[in-house]
């Protein structure tokens, strides 16, 4: 299978995003967490083959061989939940960052 | 067979009348078990000549896909034990209703559990089913950890009710896993199958010494037998009648009841007589000495039942050789006299406030009725000549003399000779201490009434009478020898120990205690657990984070490392040029936020690296990948940088984390590397050992006849996995729950003002709506043949909301678009959920779709659904960043 580009690319995108996730810092950490979706929806769409001379999922009357749409299809729905989870992660930092800057009256501890 | 049934349907459908009852009837709802009992009782009687004929069983279908069958066994041995069940409970059950006479609590749930105990006890001797015996078996446990913890305001009967439960129902797993590796060995579940067998069963099972010994240790359990026996004593914290009825009269006897069931293929078991009677005769002298040393009359009571089911376990140890036929006079002897005990235990407990012998005393003249109860009682518990227990030692022990001097039968005997004088002992214990002497002053005393003891004369009684007149009773004068050997040395054990005031001094060596340990080993395993997911699952993600990161890689390097031998050959080939380029910049942009400088500049070239990613969507044709993720990388890009924007130039550490040093540095880039290369070749093993896409084929040629749509990507979405997304967009909506718990109006962004000042955006804001609006529901239609579909399009849609809010200001927004973004998230939820659901009410399967004219069916119509979500979830979050204090501005600033 010629996807060995692919292979260099997931292990750049794992590699630096566990790097950024580890750092502990705000920003880094979201950086981390992006990286780290995208490493894995790609992934996930390897898995789906060699691309090479084949058409989208979507059937027409080309007499070309579609790729596998279930990969596909995953990973929609995984972007989709990392984006869901990715504005919760920003919130949460937000009100991280702002509650460090001024402290909230009422402290529910922790 | 309509008796067999009624039988198990009596106690449920006086569980149902108590449970719909209302509570304020008390201990009147105990006259539902009374009637119950009565109702099983009477049903098993007329059963009584047919299944001394022939055994019977009926069987209704119960789990047809794995050939299981619910059976009803009707023979003598299931007949004994129900009509023990049946008729004991009956009598509890009035005994209960003035026990609790003068008692204030609530009695509902006690009501029901004590109904649900008979029903699962009789639906456990009724069994033909080892499986269903297991089901039932364990609903006993249940009910009498309800049972014991009734009073559960007092610690002791919590801890005494937890014991009970985690030694029976841990055993009864035992139990269960020996069900399973005779029944999966023999090839049945069905006893009657089994016992068809007989020894034979032996001979094939894989595993017979395990399959033995986890079957004795459920029995053993239950019959509190060594070393599990520490439980029952602890159960004594319950109301007397459960005591009477479950810890003395039947749960107990449920491994006996076992041994007794499979005793003819225990049988031909491996060192089957020498671990009985090892065990009973053990358990037998031990419950015997432990009930001398005793002071609280129910403990008493429990050490002597204790001592009772390990005479019966070793029994049945050697009763294979000799034939089992008089177990059943047994079995009554000690119902008909311990159960009395209990009730009058009970009674004493009303009239004088104690369970303590060494404060009750000369109570003759008040209590002269329990009195004679313990009288007749007491005489079945020694075998006097003449009572049901001498009737019964009598017949199970001649057969035993003739194996003299065989050396567990004479091991047995002797062990039962021992035990006999302890018991007189015992007996002139209780009489003495108990009526004899001078009277000490009432504790705090409740009520008594003598009427209550009615069931407990009725029961000794019937078992005087038993013993009188059954036929197979054998001479007062058989073995008389024996008899008064026993009686002497009892007698002069009495006198030894200093008359039934001597025993008080008695105290047993707490290190005896077994409960102790289990007790305190059940107190710290959760403080064990706790700690231990304290340590694993701590609050520091720089502790664990690094924990998970390596046990994932170390989890992969196990299974992956097999696949490097030397047939591996990694396929090194490359795509085409255009795939080589995007991937190699894709690879350098993961790395580039470590050069960048400054916070804007990570968060650019990481940007990039996104937009990369959709390219490379695009090279993998996947063009409904590319359209999401360019939306994504849009909505995302603004995310943060709203982080940004509260950041600043500062990069805070998130609490949990702390600065590292070199090492700690050298550490986790050691970690992210071995993380990226292990990732790398786990890709490069998957697409090695590619599989035919077969999964993708059968999508790909049954998505226009199956699903009418030429998009398979949409049609998994929205049909083959439709549940799938079902939960996802569930899982948004809960996301989004989340991020509104975490807001509040100091978050707000600081870019607001800006771009309101944008006189051109402001103009156009409505345009743009429109024109999103239109293109949203152009790719919303197509996506079922064409790239597009309802996240996409909600995205687009989303967009253009916020860009609207973010020219105009959010009140501005909100007027424009008249619904509320969060009731269209919570529409779009209910429209998809009812798109799934609705073909069920027409009898079709969840989410079966239906296909209309012009591409309209319900398939769009769920993808409707999704759309809503992502439209009302995306511009709640948009219009949150944007301005949270809708009602203290204008849009027309």
């Amino acid at each position: 299978m010629d996807q060995f580009e692919s292979v260099l690319a997931v292990g750049a995108l794992f590699g630096a995003g566990l790097w950024f996730l580890l750092d502990g810092r705000a920003l880094r950490a979201v950086i981390g967490v992006i990286l780290l979706s995208n490493a894995t929806n790609l992934f996930l769409l390897m898995s789906s083959g060699d691309p090479s001379g084949r058409a989208p999922p979507i059937l027409g009357p080309a007499n070309v061989d579609p790729v596998d749409p279930l990969p596909q299809a995953l990973i929609l729905t995984a972007i989709v939940i990392g984006f869901g989870v990715l504005a919760f992660l920003v919130v949460l930092l937000a009100r991280n960052v702002e509650d460090e800057r001024h402290p909230p009256e009422s402290s529910h501890g922790g | 067979m309509i008796e067999a049934y009624g039988a198990l349907l009596a106690p449920l459908a006086a569980f149902v009348a108590v449970l719909m009852a209302p509570a304020r009837w008390g201990r009147r709802l105990l006259w539902a078990l009374a009637a119950a009992a009565g109702a099983s009782f009477v049903a098993l009687w007329r059963l009584r000549a047919e299944a001394q004929a022939a055994a019977h069983a009926w069987r209704l279908p119960w789990i047809e896909s794995l050939g299981l069958d619910f059976v009803v066994t009707i023979d003598p041995l299931s007949i004994l034990y129900g009509l023990t069940v049946s008729g004991v409970g009956f009598a509890i059950a009035l005994y209960a209703i003035d026990y609790f006479a003068h008692d204030k609590r609530p009695l509902k749930t006690f009501s029901l559990s004590l109904i649900a105990f008979m029903g699962a006890m009789l639906g456990t001797v009724l069994a033909g089913n080892l499986l269903q015996l297991f089901l039932f078996w364990e609903l006993t446990s249940v009910a009498s950890f309800l049972l014991i913890g009734f009073d559960f305001r007092r610690a002791e009967a919590r801890r005494g009710a937890r014991l009970a439960f985690v030694v029976t129902s841990v055993t009864g797993l035992c139990l269960l896993a020996g069900i399973l590796l005779l029944g999966l060995g023999v090839g049945s579940f069905e006893i009657g199958e089994l016992l068809d067998m007989g020894p034979q069963v032996w001979n094939g099972l894989p595993y017979p010494t395990a399959t033995l010994a986890l079957l004795l240790i459920g029995a053993f359990g239950k019959s509190a037998q060594i070393p599990f026996f520490f439980w029952l004593p602890r159960a004594m914290s319950a109301p007397t009648p459960v005591s009477a009825y479950l810890h003395s009269a039947t749960m107990v006897k449920l491994g006996i009841f076992l041994l007794a069931r499979l005793s003819p293929v225990l049988a031909g078991a491996p060192d089957f007589t020498p671990i009985l009677v090892t065990i009973g005769g053990s358990t037998l002298l031990l419950g015997a000495i432990a009930a001398l040393f005793a002071q609280d009359l129910k403990a008493i009571l429990a050490y002597s039942t204790i001592s009772h089911l390990g005479w019966l376990v070793a029994y049945y140890g050697i009763a294979p050789s000799i034939g089992a036929h008089a177990d059943d006079v047994q079995l009554l002897a000690h119902v008909l006299y311990k159960a009395p005990l209990f009730m009058v235990a009970g009674y004493l407990e009303h009239l004088t406030g104690t369970r303590d012998l060494r404060r009750l005393g000369g109570l003759l003249p008040k209590a002269p009725l329990a009195a004679l109860i313990t009288l007749i009682a007491c005489a079945s518990l020694v075998a006097l000549p003449g009572s049901l227990g001498f009737v019964a030692k009598e017949l199970l022990t001649t057969p035993l003399k003739g194996l003299w001097p065989a050396p567990w039968a004479s091991a047995l005997l002797v062990a039962l000779l021992v035990a006999g004088a302890l018991k007189v002992a015992l007996a002139g214990r209780l009489l003495g201490g108990i009526f004899g002497g001078e009277e000490r002053d009432p504790a705090d005393p409740t009520h008594a009434s003598a009427t209550g003891l009615l069931p407990a004369l009725a029961i000794a009684l019937a078992g005087l009478a038993y013993g009188l007149l059954t036929p197979q009773a054998p001479s007062p004068f058989a073995g008389w020898q024996t008899t008064l050997g026993i009686f002497v040395v009892g007698a002069i054990l009495y006198r030894l120990a200093g008359g039934a005031r001597g025993f008080h001094r008695w105290h047993a060596p707490a290190s005896l205690d077994l409960a102790r340990p289990v007790d305190a080993a059940l107190d710290a395993f959760p403080k064990f657990c706790a700690r231990l997911v304290a340590w694993a699952q701590n609050d520091r993600p720089q502790l664990f984070l690094p924990l998970v990161a390596t046990s994932f890689v170390a989890f992969l390097l196990w299974r992956l490392l097999p696949f490097v031998d030397s047939s591996f050959v990694p396929g090194i080939a490359w795509g085409s040029a255009d795939r080589i380029a995007i991937a190699l910049l894709l690879a350098a942009s993961a790395f580039a936020p470590l050069f960048a400088r400054g916070n804007l500049a990570r968060i650019v070239v990481l940007s990039i690296s996104g937009f990369l990613l959709v390219t490379y969507f695009v090279v993998y044709r996947a063009p409904d990948l590319a359209m999401t993720q360019l939306l994504i990388e849009a909505v995302s890009f603004l995310l943060v940088l709203y982080l940004l924007g509260r950041l600043g130039e500062r990069d805070p550490r998130i609490p949990g984390f702390e600065a590292i040093g070199r090492v700690g540095r050298a550490a986790r880039a050691g970690l992210a590397a071995a993380f990226g290369l292990v990732m790398a070749f786990l890709s490069l093993v998957m697409v090695n050992g590619q599989t035919p896409e077969r999964l993708g084929r059968f999508f790909l040629a049954s998505s226009l006849p199956d699903a009418h749509g030429a998009n398979a990507v949409n049609t998994i979405l929205v049909d083959y996995r439709g549940f799938d997304t079902l939960g996802e967009i569930s899982v948004l909506a809960i996301a989004g729950l989340g991020i509104f718990a975490l807001w509040n109006r100091s978050l707000a962004a600081p870019i607001r003002r800006r771009l309101s000042e944008s006189a051109l955006l402001r103009g156009v804001a409505g345009l743009a709506v429109a024109v999103t609006f239109l293109i949203a529901a152009f790719l919303h239609w197509r996506g079922h043949n064409d790239p597009g579909g309802g996240f996409i399009a909600g995205l687009v849609a989303a967009l253009g909301l916020v860009l609207y809010a973010a020219a105009r200001g959010v009140p501005a927004a909100r007027r424009f678009f008249s619904i509320p973004p969060e009731v269209l998230c919570v529409v779009g939820l209910a429209l998809a959920w009812l798109t799934a659901a609705a073909p069920l009410i027409f009898g079709a399967a969840f989410f079966e779709h239906f296909m209309g004219p012009y591409g309209l069916g319900t398939a769009l119509a769920f993808d409707t659904g999704v759309f809503c979500v992502v439209v009302g979830l995306g511009t709640r979050i948009g219009w949150a960043l944007l301005n949270p204090s809708e009602e203290a501005e204008d849009g027309s600033v």
